[in-house]
């Protein structure tokens, strides 16, 4: 039982990761980003690059992969959202949906088609935990994301940007009356959406392998875990992914691992039937 | 101090304002009157750069600012406190405060912006024990004072006011109306629109009339009050509710 706890917080930080990167962007604009999925995938794939093929540092390597990763959303939002001449939401998150073809056929490009593997961060033996095993990367993830969120949460209540990102998620008229340049705050929604689905990506996949769609199944397992936290509210999406992650792991445990993603599909299914605002949503705005 | 010339702007395919050309110098209170629908609001949205279609000339002390984002000119002080409050509801009455200082925050020592920030509190007492209170959740009025104070947080050498006193009961559309007045003697410029037209006409020492995005009349405000055509078409309407 334990096990299966710990093994779903893993999988599930992950998933709260991907999922606060959908609900960041969703809050800037109203769009669902389905080049979020292929954050994931870049994050992977560029740690793999600049580890194995330059030899960089563990650190530096991700600290670089990450900021690569954040430029890439910064330039998704600068070429394929912003030029768009319709702001309707459907439109947009069609774009997107173009765009994450166009980045995953990219990637297999210039990556492959093969699978690749990256190193744990530290040693593979697992540690013993309340009789459970523990792998250390496991360790890693749930204290990488920790980080990541806490970070995240005073960057949002502490600092200039961050306020005036939620200002203008919350009135982007107002904002702009302020003098926030509200294209720059989407953008900057974009790049931070990426460098979060980067640290996902980065973080798992020494425990999962690598290939240029690695992002896909992680990606919508976020998009469920934050449709299942209330989609856009950032609490629900860390909750949710956890959620969906124990979930899961649970399921696979007591019925069959063969049936993971159709666990975590069914969850999403289910709360789109019956609560579709999610756990922590506010409930649909009524319609005058 | 403000100059507009034949603007002309697009709402949803429709021409709203039809060649409409103003002027607020400084130091003065120009009100705008109209009735809903008219293009006030529209107005006032060219003028801060953030409505996307309209063509014409805005110049601010003597500088063509028509290609200025709308960045550039809350930088310059024109600065809106838009129709309806438009609070940041979420975020509490300082978080609203701060973001009405956004432009100059970087500039500006932490002691200073907190100076600034109490100045505001002394002005609308009723605020100073709620800084920490999301701003969605007080009253109408107290809106109200959020919304000017996070205005006046831009430091603001021109004040645009949307409907100040919509929907606020009589005693504080008063007192909203008293603070503009103070605002006259600190020198600062005001161009105020409202629906509440024999309000705003007693405090305003010009005032233009605005029908269907025309201007059809401007003059003295004590001469607009007297004048029939206005009498008929607003002052009227109030009484008869």
């Amino acid at each position: 039982m334990a096990q299966f706890i710990v093994s779903g917080l893993t999988t599930g930080s992950i998933y709260a990761l991907i999922a606060l990167g959908f609900c960041i962007i969703h809050n800037a604009t109203g769009i669902v980003n389905f080049t979020q999925v292929d954050f994931v995938s870049l994050g992977g794939l560029m740690m793999y690059t600049f580890l194995l093929g330059m030899g960089l540092p563990l650190v530096l390597a991700f600290a670089v992969a990450v900021l690569v990763v954040a430029g890439v959303g910064a330039l998704v939002e600068r070429f394929a959202i912003r030029p768009a001449k319709s702001r309707a939401v459907i439109i947009l998150i069609f774009i997107t949906i173009g765009v994450s073809i166009l980045m995953r056929g990219t990637f297999k490009i210039l990556w492959g088609k093969n699978q690749m593997a990256l190193p744990h961060f530290s040693s593979e033996s697992p540690l013993i935990i309340f009789r459970a095993a523990v792998l250390p990367q496991s360790l890693w993830i749930l204290s990488i994301t920790l980080i990541v969120v806490i970070l995240l949460h005073l960057f949002f209540t502490r600092t200039r940007v961050g306020k005036a990102m939620r200002a203008t998620s919350f009135n982007s008229r107002a904002a702009a009356l302020m003098g926030v340049n509200v294209n720059r705050m989407i953008q900057f929604s974009f790049a931070l959406s990426g460098a979060l689905g980067a640290v996902a990506g980065i973080i798992i996949v020494p425990i999962t392998t690598l290939s240029y769609d690695i992002g896909v199944m992680l990606g919508l397992k976020g998009f469920a875990a934050a449709v299942l936290g209330g989609y856009g509210n950032s609490v629900g999406a860390v909750i949710g992914g956890l959620t969906l992650g124990v979930l899961e792991s649970l399921g696979a445990g007591m019925i069959s691992s063969a049936y993971k993603d159709v666990i975590a599909f069914t969850i999403l299914v289910a709360v789109l039937f019956v609560k579709p605002s999610g756990i922590l949503g506010y409930g649909e705005k009524e319609r005058v | 101090m403000l100059r507009v010339e034949n603007l002309e702007a697009y709402y949803r395919g429709n021409r709203a304002l039809k060649s409409v050309s103003l002027e607020v110098r400084a130091g003065e209170i120009v009100c705008l009157i109209g009735a809903n629908g008219a293009g006030k609001t529209t107005l006032l949205n060219c003028i801060s750069a953030v409505h996307p279609d309209w063509s014409g000339i805005v110049s601010f002390e003597g500088r063509d600012v028509s290609r200025a984002a709308s960045q550039a000119r809350v930088r310059l002080g024109i600065v809106q406190v838009p129709e309806n409050r438009q609070l940041f509801g979420p975020m509490t009455v300082e978080e609203n405060l701060e973001m009405g200082a956004y432009l100059r925050a970087s500039r500006m020592s932490a002691a200073d912006l907190k100076r600034e920030m109490e100045a505001i509190y002394d002005r609308f007492p009723p605020l100073s024990n709620r800084r920490k209170q999301l701003a969605g959740t007080l009253s109408g009025g107290e809106q109200q004072m959020v919304a000017i104070g996070r205005g006046l947080m831009a430091n603001p050498r021109l004040l645009l006011l949307d409907e100040p006193s919509l929907g606020l009961a009589p005693l504080v559309v008063r007192e909203i109306f008293r603070i503009i007045k103070e605002f006259k003697q600190e020198g600062r410029t005001i161009l105020l629109v409202e629906q509440n037209a024999l309000g705003a006409l007693a405090i305003s020492d010009r005032a233009y009339v605005l029908e269907t995005g025309r201007l059809t009349l401007c003059g003295e405000a004590s001469a607009l009050m007297q004048d029939h055509r206005v009498r008929s078409a607003f002052l009227g309407q109030q009484v008869t509710g």
